[in-house]
């Protein structure tokens, strides 16, 4: 069984006054495998940012079903879903959000301190994850003495200390200048070669091509999807920037 | 052009209501306080109806304590307005506007608010004295003061120019701290960068130091009269040793939490103290106001409460007998007449019959008041020191018989012993006495002199208790220094009536009827005196003006401060709210529930907004001692009867606060939703 199956996934807002319905999501399904680097690609309103709010269960689906690790999402009440999300899923955003007050290390610790385990237990893990990831000199620093990159960093040694069984990551190099993109990817490459299932949704071709496997979300629905297959990340490039004008130039005609 | 500056800073107080709005309210609340102290000090209708004798003292003091904390409030709140303000004031920047181009619309802004707050506040000060006069009246029991009389220049403006001096001061800042910020300052919000604040050491030993001598005044004041003259600068030592304490006090005790491992790394506490910790150098000041004004409303309103409650066991204790007749006189050339005793009491007796009164006792009484040089220890009689009474000590003698029957004591003395009891205020108290070459041990001290001294105005004045034949030894020794100026004893009859209550009560027929009498009996024997009674019913009557003004005050004052306090913990909920929003959405998205969210709030408010409380709480318990004595000094002595009072007033206190708190916190949970 895949670890995250989605099936006819539907969402759609209602405006103020109730007689305008958007469909941000028409009808999507797709599966994850655990271990895998999937990339969700799309463009500004393709509803790509509402299905990882769904998938990290901030919202809820009109109708469809998601399933993590054969639990259904939507069954999950408010208390439950929070410490499921702690338990299970792995975040990295857009905007770090690292919390000023911490320093470095209790940032990363946060969300052991926050499911109430001790964080003693977790010393050696943290500098694991630290010296992998490359932060292991700035755990005493605060958020503010450090730059974008290395927040980043912090943020994916965040979402890595609870074992997540996947992570999930919104645009995670969008604050980010291209040196500290690429070398955050490598990071992402690195622990999913280490057998960690990432998600990142992004509009990044740099950054979708360090992926095993992209989708391309256009009008609410999954339009395409690309493996990597033997490819290099170059080649990959290549088939997703022809994917994209491909579908641009569908999008003008239809 | 200004009419663009205008517009736009008519908007922006539209738009910024949330903070404009408690900044207004603020200064129009204290300056309506301060409004109501000024008339209260120059009300002469006031001062008709009540003890209004002492109403500047109090109100001076009143006027000092509540100068210190509007200022402090009015630039807090200030500092918070334009922090909060500062990235809009960067945008105008960025779109174009000059430093001074956002200058004038400073200027109008504060110039509108300005106006519209000692508008307001003088209007509300006005309708709020109205109230709270008529509240008084019927508090004491006097017919309502109708009119608005008085509404005087002297009375609206003070308060007024110290408000509009403090917004000019306000105004003169922030244009400054504009001019000196760079754009970059100006757009990015004022957290980021901010590094962990350390603690300032000097500050905690200071606060420390001055809470300290503050306590230990309070803990250590010996007598009324020092306790008088020692309690202000106590108030003073212990209103700055909060804010050092809370100031540098907060970051260190928060140091030591974060440093306790097994605390700090729990979901209840790590979000909240690493948070409280970057906040506490703006948190500080206004949970320190809360503190002291907590403490203020505390002290205030359960000593005037003591009082005003405790008036009947008061009057029962100072008036063992009921009514005293002055039988002692001078007669206006030096010399003195004595009545006969017995023929008093027979006008007393027949006065009492025709008013249907019934005597249980009258009792001789009699005292000495004898004018001393005094030198350390030694008490001399010298014939230069009636020439300037400045410069002479009273001795007040009384023996201690009468001592006894007075306060309904036991004390027992010989004849080369004392007790001392100082009634004016004295910088150094005598070890002994020596009293024209003769020395008395000091068996003990009193607090309460039972005999009201003549001098009390013009000379320092020492009351002792001695025995009889003491007495008369020292009426003896000064009649022979001072031959035709020698004091005589002060004589009274003492009259004590079977029924107390009806004394209060219909007292005043009685001594209309012995006035009467006695004045007939003046003309029949030809003697030149004239009729003088001490009495309950008008002590009666006048601590019930006494003590009613100062329970109106003590409300007044209470109801103030609470107002103030309320504004400030409304403050902030809201400046709280803003800074804890971003990371309570941060702690929802990595995996913290909303009820986890919600009690990690909780959690965290309670502990900030109930530690001025406990504070307070405190405060108090150390003012204790010295309020005691101060309170003996308007003749109350019941320390149990103060006891009681003092937490009735915290827990109804602890309600309205806790009320507020849970009101006010509405707000915080809608702007951190």
């Amino acid at each position: 069984m895949a670890l995250l199956e989605v099936k006819g996934i539907k969402k759609t807002y209602t405006t103020r006054f109730g007689n305008n319905h958007v469909h941000a999501l028409k009808e999507v399904n797709f599966d994850v495998e655990s271990g895998d680097f999937v990339a969700i690609m799309g463009e500004s309103g393709s509803g790509k940012t509402t299905l990882l709010n769904l998938l990290a269960a901030f919202d809820k689906p009109t109708s469809g079903t998601i399933t993590i690790d054969g639990k259904e999402l939507v069954t999950l009440n408010d208390n439950a879903l929070a410490s499921y999300r702690r338990n299970n899923l792995g975040f990295v955003f857009q905007d770090f959000n690292l919390l000023d007050t911490l320093s470095i290390k209790d940032n990363i610790l946060l969300p052991i301190v926050l499911s109430g385990k001790n964080v003693k237990d977790y010393k050696d893990k943290l500098n694991a994850i630290a010296k992998d990831i490359g932060i292991d000199d700035l755990m005493k620093k605060y958020p503010y003495e450090v730059s974008g990159g290395q927040k980043q960093r912090v943020a994916v040694a965040r979402a890595l200390i609870t074992e997540p069984k996947m992570i999930l990551a919104d645009e995670p190099t969008g604050a980010l200048d291209s040196q500290s993109s690429d070398e955050l990817l490598r990071v992402f490459e690195r622990i999913n070669k280490n057998g960690q299932t990432i998600l990142m949704v992004t509009h990044s071709v740099a950054a979708a091509s360090h992926s095993n496997r992209v989708l391309f979300i256009k009008d609410g629905v999954v339009y395409h999807q690309i493996y990597r297959g033997e490819s290099t990340d170059e080649e990959l490039y290549k088939k997703i920037s022809d994917t994209l004008t491909m579908l641009r130039k569908g999008g003008e005609n239809g | 052009m200004s009419n663009i500056y205008r517009s736009i800073a008519k908007s922006n107080l539209k738009k910024n209501y949330r903070f404009f709005i408690p900044r207004i309210l603020t200064e129009m609340g204290l300056l309506g306080c301060f409004f109501i102290m000024f008339t209260l000090a120059i009300d002469k209708e006031l001062e008709k109806t009540t003890g209004g004798a002492y109403l500047p003292t109090i109100m001076a003091m009143g006027v000092i304590v509540l100068f210190i904390l509007s200022f402090i409030l009015m630039v807090y709140t200030n500092s918070f307005l334009m922090k909060q303000r500062k990235p809009e004031f960067g945008l105008y920047h960025c779109l174009g506007m000059e430093k001074r181009h956002v200058g004038k619309v400073l200027f109008y802004e504060s110039l509108m608010s300005s106006v519209i707050s000692l508008v307001s506040g003088i209007i509300f000060g006005i309708i709020a004295y109205k109230i709270s006069t008529l509240l008084v009246c019927k508090l004491i029991g006097t017919e309502a003061i109708t009119g608005f009389y008085y509404i005087k220049p002297a009375s609206v403006i003070p308060p007024m120019l110290m408000f509009i001096a403090i917004d000019i001061l306000t105004f003169i800042f922030n244009r400054i701290s504009i001019a000196l910020m760079k754009p970059i300052d100006l757009i990015s919000s004022g957290r980021k960068g901010e590094k962990e604040p350390k603690v300032k050491w000097p500050l905690l030993v200071l606060g420390v130091l001055c809470i300290g001598a503050g306590y230990y005044i309070a803990l250590t004041v010996k007598n009324p009269i020092s306790a008088l003259e020692l309690f202000f600068l106590a108030v003073l030592l212990v209103i700055f040793g909060t804010y050092f304490l809370f100031v540098a006090g907060s970051i260190f005790v928060l140091k030591v939490l974060k440093k306790n491992e097994k605390f700090y790394y729990t979901a209840k506490h790590m979000p909240s103290v690493s948070g409280l910790l970057f906040r506490m150098k703006q948190n500080a000041v206004g949970l320190a106001s809360i503190a002291v004004l907590a403490t203020c409303i505390l002290v205030m309103i359960s000593t005037t409460l003591s009082l005003y409650t405790g008036m009947y066991n008061t009057l029962n204790d100072a008036y063992q007998a009921h009514c005293k007749v002055k039988m002692a006189c001078y007669d206006g050339e030096g010399g003195q007449i004595f009545l006969d005793y017995d023929d008093v009491s027979e006008l007393a007796y027949k006065a009492a019959d025709e008013t249907g009164f019934k005597i249980k006792s009258i009792e001789c009484q009699e005292f000495l008041e004898v004018t001393t040089l005094r030198d350390g220890d030694r008490f001399d009689f010298v014939e230069s020191s009636m020439d300037d009474f400045g410069i002479g000590a009273i001795l007040t003698v009384v023996d201690v018989d009468t001592y006894n029957s007075l306060t309904g004591k036991d004390l027992k003395l010989n004849d080369n012993e004392l007790v001392y009891c100082p009634i004016t205020a004295v910088k150094d108290f005598p070890e002994n006495f020596i009293i024209q070459g003769e020395k008395y041990n000091k068996v003990s001290e009193i607090d309460i002199f039972p005999i009201v001294s003549n001098y009390t105005s013009v000379c320092d004045v020492y009351g002792i208790v001695v025995t009889k034949d003491t007495m008369t030894k020292i009426y003896d020794q000064q009649e022979k220094v001072y031959g035709d100026f020698a004091s005589g004893y002060d004589r009274y009859a003492a009259i004590t009536f079977d029924d107390r209550s009806k004394a209060m009560k219909d007292g005043f027929e009685f001594e209309e009827v012995l006035h009467r009498e006695m004045n007939d009996y003046f003309d029949k024997n030809d003697i030149n005196a004239y009729f003088n009674a001490d009495s309950i019913w008008e002590a009666n009557k006048e601590m019930l003006g006494l003590y009613g003004t100062l329970l109106f005050l003590g409300l007044v004052l209470g109801i103030i401060f609470m107002f103030a306090t309320a504004l400030i913990i409304y403050y902030k909920q809201i400046s709280e709210g803003y800074e804890d929003r971003d990371r309570f959405v941060i702690m929802e998205k990595i995996g913290m529930s909303p009820s986890e969210v919600k009690r990690t709030i909780r959690t965290q408010i309670l502990l900030v907004f109930f530690l001025p409380l406990v504070i307070a709480a405190i405060h108090t318990l150390f003012a204790s001692p010295i309020l005691l004595k101060l309170l003996r000094l308007l003749l109350m002595t019941n320390t149990s009867h103060y006891l009681i009072c003092t937490l009735v007033v915290f827990v109804v206190f602890a309600a309205i606060y806790a009320l507020i708190y849970s009101e006010t916190s509405k707000t915080y949970y809608n702007i951190v939703k």
